[in-house]
């Protein structure tokens, strides 16, 4: 039954479910007075009711010095707790846009309430009934990575996968990750990982990277380091021999991506003839000190 | 697993009716099992390695090694028998398209043997290289089915034909009584003890396919080995040394060939493959988008491989899936100009 209620008494009754409802249409509601009567709900043995929806309302309206409210009554036979959750997460009329640490809220209340949401509920909330699971995935990241997944800083795959890292080296980590783009963040978050899970890191040793990580200007290269030694070392052998032979003489030597390949690629252009008879010198004299260079590289001869 | 170890089967009409079917079927105790027209009509629930879909192959039987872009492929012709496996290797390839799939048995090798007589004959002086193992075991449900035993029978006068059953297997002795056996060779993939125990699922163990070879060989089969993956870890030259000593219980003369391969993956079977300690070594990725060992390394690998063996077996020994840059650097040229290896790689110049 609709019934009108004063502002001060739905004041003092507490909200059914322990999480907050969503205020984006609010302003307009409040405004246009399209807000519902709002839903209480009766726990019984006089135990006094509870708001279904509309506690930030209340809080609202209190503030614009209304005095009276109408709402709508339900005990337990007219209205489930199922039913009751169907109502809230209704009125939110939301078009998705549900924030991770809402649903694990919403994920952790139905577990624990056994409640079980219909099909086209939790097609509304999560894009499709399969993706409820996700919700659980996301309730096993640490901290950290719950608050990089919440804030649309890292995907929830990236996070799972990397979701091992102790959580006190990502706090560490935070201001590097920060300074990365979307892509970087994830690489970088995954090559830490595959570094501890290599070394065998414990807890202290990654809070250790991770500080070392903090003290370069460029964290992402140090990490390829440590992550691929081999290459590096390649890489390195490259540039102290090729790289410095050629520099600064408009000769471009480019080896076969990630040495995977024996055909090394020469660029230059020239205007004239003495240009050219230059160019031609560096490129002998590199071709007198490449062979033994090339073996290690691309053969991996000593 | 035991090859028997299946929570449902499902079966195409005309797969009923069967000899291959119907052996199992006995085998099994007549299990309970439905009839479908097609696998996608097997329920969601029963998409999965437990499942058992026996059919008869109503495509192409015969394939070419698809082979991997910008690497040499050995020609290899291959028939799909079955389809899935459960042996559980961590590494399998087959995960990253076959995971939600039935273990599926095409019970009808009639097509396939008539095929590959047909290309051993228009071809009588190319040497056929033929194989059961690409999509699955080729033994592991082989005594259940018993399908291998017609294609050996079926191949066994054709000279230039080598029908080769690849498997972890020890499942031998139910083709050990065939009389007449041509080419057909019994190959077994081996690896590094360690490597087994711990990422080859329920496979047989290194000595037990070493032991299945050794009894097959007595019966009259050819051999061959097939070292793929090679996984690099601590101590993997003193760890494959041992299982190349272990090798050298089987007759060296029946080897017919034995094949290297280090451990190579898409990025797409990467993302589903779990962590395992051997993925945090290094890898890049290769022309044909698969992620290999650096070249350097691989090329040492193989040139060890190749050096131990040679040491022991005058038997032609392979790269599986390289590029003309590791076959240079490992045998100082590609496998058509090496006489050991030009009948292995020359395969058959037309459409399968």
């Amino acid at each position: 039954m609709v019934q009108s209620m004063s502002i001060g008494d739905l004041a003092s009754i507490p909200p059914l479910f322990p999480f907050q409802e969503s205020f984006c249409p609010l302003a307009d509601l409040l405004k246009k007075e399209l807000y519902p009567p709002l839903p209480l709900w009766e726990r019984g043995d006089r135990a006094g009711c509870t708001i279904v929806w509309g506690k930030r309302i209340v809080e609202r309206l209190s503030e614009l010095a209304i005095k009276e409210v109408l709402v709508r009554k339900f005990d337990p036979r007219e209205l489930t707790l199922t039913e009751a959750l169907i109502v809230w997460i209704g009125l939110e009329q939301r078009k998705g846009g549900w924030r991770w640490t809402e649903l694990a809220d919403l994920y952790q209340y139905v577990q624990e309430h056994r409640i079980s949401l219909p099909e086209p509920l939790l097609t509304s909330l999560v894009g499709s009934e399969g993706n409820w699971h996700r919700v659980e995935q996301f309730n096993q990241l640490s901290e950290p990575l719950q608050q990089l997944v919440s804030e649309e800083k890292l995907d929830l795959k990236t996070a799972l996968r990397v979701k091992s890292i102790p959580p006190h080296a990502i706090e560490l980590l935070k201001p590097v990750l920060e300074s990365l783009s979307y892509s970087e963040r994830r690489i970088l978050l995954r090559l830490f990982y595959e570094v501890v899970q290599r070394d065998h890191l414990e807890s202290p040793q990654s809070l250790d990277l991770a500080t070392r990580l903090l003290r370069t200007s460029k964290p992402l290269e140090e990490l390829y380091r440590i992550r691929y030694p081999s290459l590096h070392r390649l890489q390195e052998t490259y540039h102290e021999t090729v790289d410095t032979l050629v520099k600064g003489t408009g000769i471009k030597v480019t080896p076969p991506p990630y040495f995977e390949g024996t055909q090394f690629k020469v660029e230059f252009s020239f205007e004239k003839g003495n240009q050219l008879q230059r160019k031609a010198l560096t490129l002998q004299k590199l071709s007198e000190t490449i062979d033994p260079v090339i073996e290690t590289l691309v053969y991996g001869t000593e | 697993m035991a090859p028997n170890s299946f929570t449902k089967i499902y079966l195409t009409p005309e797969a009923e009716t069967l000899p291959a079917t119907q052996r199992a079927f006995r085998l099994l105790g007549y299990p309970a099992y439905r009839i479908v027209d097609a696998p996608t009509d097997i329920p969601q629930q029963d998409q999965n390695q437990s499942t058992l879909f026996i059919t008869s192959n109503r495509g192409q039987t015969v394939h070419k090694c698809p082979g991997s872009r910008g690497h040499l492929c050995c020609n290899y012709l291959t028939i799909d028998l079955y389809l899935g496996c459960s042996l559980g290797c961590t590494y399998c390839i087959m995960k990253s398209y076959l995971n939600f799939s039935p273990l599926t048995v095409y019970a009808d090798p009639a097509p396939s043997l008539k095929r590959i007589q047909a290309l051993a004959q228009k071809n009588p002086h190319r040497i056929l290289r033929v194989g059961t193992g690409e999509t699955g075991d080729s033994l592991l449900l082989d005594p259940l089915f018993d399908l291998s035993r017609p294609l050996i029978e079926g191949l066994a006068d054709f000279p230039n034909v080598y029908l080769e059953l690849k498997t972890k297997t020890t499942h031998v002795d139910h083709l050990l009584d065939i009389p007449k056996k041509g080419n057909a060779i019994m190959a077994f993939s081996l690896n590094a003890k360690e490597i087994q125990e711990q990422e080859e699922g329920t496979s047989a163990s290194i000595e037990e396919r070493v032991s299945a070879a050794v009894k097959a060989s007595e019966a009259g089969y050819n051999l061959a080995f097939h070292f793929d993956p090679i996984v690099r870890f601590p101590n993997w030259k003193e760890s494959y040394s041992d299982t190349i000593e272990l090798l050298k219980k089987v007759p060296a003369h029946r080897i017919r060939w034995i094949s290297l391969g280090t451990l190579r993956f898409t990025s797409a079977l990467r993302d589903r493959l779990e962590d395992r300690p051997y993925l945090f070594e290094e890898f890049v990725p290769c022309r044909d988008g698969k992620y290999r060992y650096l070249q350097p390394i691989r090329i040492q690998m193989y040139k060890w491989f190749l050096k131990e063996l040679s040491m022991w077996a005058d038997t032609p020994i392979y790269l599986c899936m390289e590029s003309v840059d590791v076959w240079k650097a490992v045998y100082g040229d590609t496998p058509m100009k090496l006489d050991a290896l030009r009948d292995i790689f020359i395969g058959i110049p037309c459409k399968t």
